[in-house]
């Protein structure tokens, strides 16, 4: 499998676009954000089930995942996280210095596998402030090449701004 | 490869336990897991930051949540891969930081089940949460999984 390609925007540093991210009070409901394929190579697969401590043959193992009910490798539920990150521009609020993640949800339909491209829809669904602290509330639509939903992600940040 | 035994909707009791799952939280993990989720937030890599900030009034870094909801993914998945199901939802409240020095306990037992006509679409719930050494509940969700047999 080819090496992973993350897009040309993608920043590790989140200093460098900061002063390019609008605040909570510029962000308005309903609006959506450009966002660039993703293909999943076996490389993040195996990085993402390192991070987070999930060894799972069915990552993992050919064989195993191969006689197990995914009839192959898939990659973890929450394979979402670097798709999301690699594919929103690096000036989005999911990227702000200080936010905070209070929760989220995700909904899951087939599973991601090694070699899909993945496609995200984002959409501001809600804002809102509580105790004082400024949430924000996306929902994110992440399919395969085939059109089929991986996951319906429905979650937001306390903003710092 | 182990023989894989099946888990059976019918025979899930409501109260099931699973067996918890620990994990010890260092800046080391959280900055490998920042690496492999492409989420360099400086909330979590980046202890100056923090310290300038006074992040959530101790000034230290804090482990991703999505690395939290992870862990609270595994200790389902680890019991219903096996058994031939799969992860239908995954959800969790964040309510307390893990900071580097932590060691998170996860939790899960079964508290709904869900038949339906077609039983490779029935499905359970389980409660889900996490406590750090000292008791506290840092996360606490729910995640369902779907039983076909």
């Amino acid at each position: 499998m080819a090496a992973e390609k993350l897009p040309e925007w993608f920043e590790k540093d989140f200093f460098v676009h900061e002063k390019e991210q609008r605040g909570w009070d510029e962000l308005v409901v309903g609006e959506e954000y450009e966002t660039v394929p993703f293909v999943l190579t076996e490389e993040r697969i195996r990085l993402y089930a390192e991070g987070t401590e999930d060894l799972s043959p069915y990552y993992l193992d050919e064989e195993t995942a191969r006689n197990s009910q995914f009839g192959g490798l898939i990659a973890p539920p929450t394979i979402v996280v670097p798709i999301v990150f690699a594919s929103t521009p690096p000036n989005m609020w999911i990227k702000m210095p200080g936010a905070i993640n209070p929760g989220q949800r995700l909904e899951f339909g087939v599973p991601a596998r090694p070699g899909d491209t993945i496609y995200c829809k984002v959409k501001l669904i809600d804002k809102f402030i509580k105790r004082n602290k400024k949430y924000t509330l996306a929902q994110m639509h992440i399919t395969n090449q085939k059109g089929e939903t991986i996951c319906l992600w429905t979650g937001g940040l306390i903003l710092p701004k | 490869m182990a023989e894989r035994k099946l888990l059976v909707f019918d025979e899930i009791p409501l109260g099931y336990e699973l067996t918890p799952q620990t994990k010890h939280v260092t800046q080391e993990k959280i900055t490998k897991n920042a690496e492999a989720s492409l989420d360099y937030n400086p909330i979590h890599i980046d202890p100056e930051y923090c310290k300038r900030i006074n992040l959530l009034g101790k000034g230290t870094t804090i482990a991703h949540g999505m690395m939290t909801l992870a862990f609270m993914g595994k200790i389902v998945t680890d019991w219903v891969f096996p058994g031939g199901g799969w992860l239908k939802w995954l959800e969790g409240k964040f309510i307390e930081p893990v900071r580097p020095g932590d060691t998170i306990t996860v939790y899960a037992r079964v508290t709904e089940k869900h038949p339906r006509p077609k039983k490779e679409e029935n499905f359970v719930v389980l409660e889900v949460w996490c406590e750090n050494q000292t008791g506290q509940k840092v996360a606490v969700g729910t995640v369902a999984a779907t039983i076909p047999n």
